[in-house]
């Protein structure tokens, strides 16, 4: 069984970075938002 | 407001979980007319780097990459106080809970073995080999809705892209334990 909870950050944590590609094709990463305060909402369209 | 948000110096990150790329999430983008940015996450993206198995979701990050404030499953920008927090964050930096700001942390996602085995199989064609994996995972983590929604989109594609997304269905699945 794989558990992720320790790697998951928790508040107070440095969120480890990732890129996601945009509807547009184009590659962004939370990085690239480093210097701004970011709300990040997650969704879906189902 | 989207102006007044940078002009602050801040920024709103969406990300929308959908296996199946970037043409079913656009029109919702488009609809709301944001400015902001919509990645996708086709894959476990979200679940590993946040740690959750259900959406919606949201998560405040400030200058430096820290999380200031999470809420994992229910979020939604509507309710006045987790506006408030929001809008709160983005403008002053500050985050203000109240009583009725709810905060929701990662929890371990005991099945995502069985969410990303799903997906290799999926991505490379074999679906029933996918939806069997799946139903293993819910079987193991019943309130892992990502994996639920993507086994239904599968199993039950009528309910999902056929013009609206059936939520009525959805309850009487969950109601049936299906």
């Amino acid at each position: 069984m794989t558990s992720i909870g320790s790697s998951a950050p928790a508040i107070g944590d440095i969120v480890p970075d990732f890129t996601l590609s945009s509807l547009d094709g184009v590659d962004v990463k939370l990085s690239d938002y480093q210097g701004k305060r970011v709300a990040v909402f997650m969704w879906a369209s189902w | 407001m989207y102006t007044e948000i940078t002009a602050a110096g801040s920024d709103i990150l969406s990300i929308a979980v959908d296996l199946q790329g970037p043409e079913l999430p656009r029109p919702f983008h488009e609809k709301a007319g944001a400015q902001f940015t919509t990645v996708v996450d086709a894959g476990t993206v979200v679940t590993r780097t946040f740690g959750v198995r259900a959406i919606p979701n949201g998560a405040l990050i400030d200058e430096d990459g820290i999380l200031r404030y999470t809420l994992y499953g229910g979020f939604d920008i509507r309710k006045p106080a987790t506006k408030k927090l929001v809008w709160g964050f983005l403008l002053d930096g500050e985050v203000t809970l109240t009583d009725e700001t709810e905060v929701k942390g990662a929890v371990d996602v005991a099945s995502l073995d069985h969410f990303e085995r799903g997906l290799e199989l999926y991505g490379s064609g074999d679906i029933e080999g996918a939806a069997v994996i799946w139903r293993q995972g819910m079987e193991l983590e019943p309130d892992h809705w990502n994996m639920r929604k993507q086994l239904w989109a599968i199993e039950h594609p009528d309910r999902f892209y056929n013009g609206k997304v059936d939520y009525d269905w959805q309850k009487v699945q969950v109601t049936e334990g299906l």
